[in-house]
Formats: structure tokens, sequence, C-alpha cells
């Protein structure tokens, strides 16, 4: 099940932030070997995780978490501007409607779908669709990890392409994506899931 | 952000010129560029108010109202507004305090996104009162709320427009309209700044016009 979390909402649900926290400190810390930033509480948490981020998490039946995903606006303050501003330093993006997807994980997910793709990464991909639908967003970008590429187009999201950095292993790529109603339709007939699944939007 | 990026974002094809079959069709097929660069080059509330006008009847909107909380001399309580509400439903709100009590002023200051009034929690005998409220006083049968923040730390205002579409309707234009009003938003906001925010600093001790007129 897909579930929105507002930046706002880390004090009434402190336990499923914390959670997220974790697997990301674990899959970018402990397995990426990342530059990111632990807190003392074994925590991946960064100037990025403010009240008006906005995740996207996806949960089991028990409420277990599988995995997540962070949206920034691109005019606050982002990572492409920052952090990786030194990897592309002449891709400036500023919109309203333009967000950016960060934070991207899986944690532990054994269901995989028909296109070869966890269960977990296809409904995050369509709930990040949902979600732009739901907002007016009209382009998402993503500053992600080459591997991920295959994992978006097999999904039925075709991103531009705005620029490499191959002074890392892996190559790091920065996407583009057009948000437009249709691109639905092919995220769910790509992934095989169903109309059933909605993105469950909590005002609050 | 500065102000040229901000005027780049609203010359936006999507909004100039909305061709979806989705946007409910009006008398004035398209808002022009030479009417936002007028509107820049003629700046005073009453060019900004007649461009809000503009947008509502463009949009088929029952009303348009920005809300500035942040601006000099201004308050939660006592913020910048322009807009369409009647007299009446503004005086209504401010008599019953109904800030502390409206889930979108909660919401939206800590917020970026755009939020549907459908959408917000309305289980409070109190809130469910509030929302009857404004109907009865024509508010709109459905709402949208979007939070603006910048262009300086610490701005952050609230443009809030109503339409009396059914539900199938309302759906029909969503993404459309959420999508255009997001750059009018925030090209209001813009304008809001440009009048009430000289670039030589800002006197935080600086009365406003409306404080001085109750001296």
């Amino acid at each position: 099940m897909l579930m929105t979390l507002y930046g706002y909402e880390r004090d009434e649900k402190p336990e499923l932030f914390t959670e997220m926290f974790r697997q990301r400190r674990i899959i970018f810390h402990d397995q990426k070997n990342w530059d990111v930033k632990v807190n003392e509480d074994n925590l991946e948490i960064d100037e990025f995780d403010r009240d008006d981020s906005v995740y996207l998490c996806v949960l089991g039946n028990n409420g277990e978490l599988y995995g997540s995903v962070r949206l920034l606006n691109t005019l606050s303050e982002h990572m492409a501007v920052s952090v990786f501003n030194k990897m592309f330093p002449d891709i400036v993006i500023r919109s309203p409607t333009i967000w950016e997807i960060t934070r991207f994980v899986v944690f532990n997910d054994q269901v995989i779908q028909p296109n070869g793709i966890s269960r977990t990464a296809c409904e995050l991909i369509l709930g990040i669709c949902q979600f732009s639908l739901e907002h007016g967003v009209t382009q998402v970008t993503s500053i992600y990890e080459a591997s991920l590429h295959r994992v978006w187009r097999r999904c039925g999201v075709n991103k531009i392409i705005l620029g490499h950095n191959h002074s890392t292993r892996p190559s790091i790529y920065f996407g583009l994506q057009d948000i437009h109603p249709a691109l639905e339709n092919n995220i769910r007939s790509m992934t095989g899931l169903t109309k059933e699944m909605e993105v469950d939007v909590k005002a609050a | 952000m500065c102000a040229a990026k901000m005027n780049s974002v609203i010359a936006s094809p999507s909004l100039v010129h909305s061709t979806s079959p989705a946007t409910v069709s009006s008398p004035m097929e398209t808002i022009s560029i030479t009417k936002l660069l007028d509107l820049e080059s003629n700046l005073s509330e009453k060019t900004l108010e007649e461009f809000i006008v503009s947008i509502k009847s463009h949009y088929d909107l029952k009303n348009i109202f920005y809300i500035c909380p942040s601006l000099p001399g201004c308050t939660i309580t006592n913020p910048y507004t322009l807009g369409t509400y009647t007299e009446e439903w503004i005086s209504h709100y401010r008599d019953n305090n109904y800030v502390n009590l409206d889930p979108v002023i909660n919401i939206g200051a800590r917020s970026l996104l755009p939020i549907d009034w459908a959408k917000l929690p309305r289980k409070s005998p109190k809130v469910q009162k509030f929302f009857g409220e404004a109907t009865e006083f024509g508010v709109g049968r459905q709402g949208l709320t979007i939070p603006v923040r910048g262009p300086t730390n610490g701005l952050w205002a609230l443009f809030c427009l109503t339409a009396d579409n059914n539900q199938q309707e309302w759906q029909a234009r969503h993404y459309e309209l959420v999508r255009d009003m997001v750059h009018v938003a925030h090209f209001v906001q813009q304008r809001a700044f440009e009048m009430n925010i000289k670039d030589d600093g800002i006197d935080i001790n600086t009365i406003t016009r409306r404080e001085r007129s109750k001296h």
C-alpha cells in the first residue's frame, strides 16, 4: 500500500520516520558507502528532511515499511543545486511545478512484478506519477545511479537524460521526466499494477 | 530565486495559452504576455486585483483570494489580502477567528503542496460547521489552496481559489487547473513582494498604512 507522508508529520508518526531513516542509513551509508550524514541515533537524516519535504512510502499489510522516496520542490533548497552542484554545475532547474526525487529506497522486498522489477520499486514509481498528477506537477527530476535507469525504463518511464557524470563508479545520471495523464496507464501496463491500488492521499 | 526566473515561469505556454480540452472554455481564450508585461510595468493593488479577476473569469472560477501574513506589518490574524471573497465572508471569518480553525492555514504554513479542500480532515464538528458556513456564504463548491514561499526567507502566502464545479467536472480539470494555478500563485506572490518590499532592506519597525490609519 502506498502512503504519502509529510515532513511536518515527523512528531506525529515517529516510528515510521525512524524506520525510513534507518533503512536509508543501511542502504546509502552501510551498503553503498555514500557520503551521507548519520546521526547519533544511527539514522540517515539530512538538511533536506524538512517540514515541506514529502515522502512516498510502500507499506505491507502489517504496516511494515518496504520502501520510500523523498520529493522536494525545486524552488526550495534541493540536492541538485547544492550537494550535486559540483557534478552537474550547468544544470539548474527551478520551478514551482517541478519536483526532485531523491533517496529512492527498496528494502528487502521479495515480490517481483512481471517486468522483473520489485513490487515496491514499481509502486514507488507509480506513486510518484500519481502524486504529480494530484498536485499539478509538470516534471520530476532525479539524480541516480546508472543501474536505476533500467528500472525506470522497465516501469514505463523514459527519462530524458540531461547529464552524465562518469567520474564516479557507478556513473550518475541527471534525468528529467515529463508528467502527463497517459503516463499513469503506461506505468500500470508495464508494471502489472492494477487499478485497485491507489495512493492513500491523507491531508494531515 | 530571482524576479527574472519567476517571470520566465509565468510566461510558460501552459498558462499563457491553455489548449487543453479539460479547461472550461470562456469568452477570453488567452491571457496575453502583453497583459502580463503591462501589469509588471504598471503595478498597483488595482491592476493586480484586475489580473486576479481576469484569471478568475478565464478559468471559470468562483473566487480567488490571496493571503499573505508575512509582509511587513502583517500577521496571521491581520494578513495582506487581495481577491474576490465578499466583505461579508471576510468579516465573518475574522469575527469568528476562523484563522485558528481553518485546516488550510495550519497545513499551508508547513507544506508546499497544493491542497484540495475536499481532502482536508473534516471530522471535527467545528470544522464541519466552518465549511458549512463557507458554502452558505457562497465561497464555492470546490476549493484549492496553494502555499507559496519566497522570494525571500520567511515570506509565505496562501493562494486560494474556488469553483462551483460538481465532483466529476472538478476531477476532469483538476490536473491542468492545479498546474496553472501554482504558476499564477507564484506570479501574484512575486508582484505582491515587489509592491510591498523595497529593495533597500526591510525595516521591521515600519508600520503599515492600515496601522497608521488606526491612529
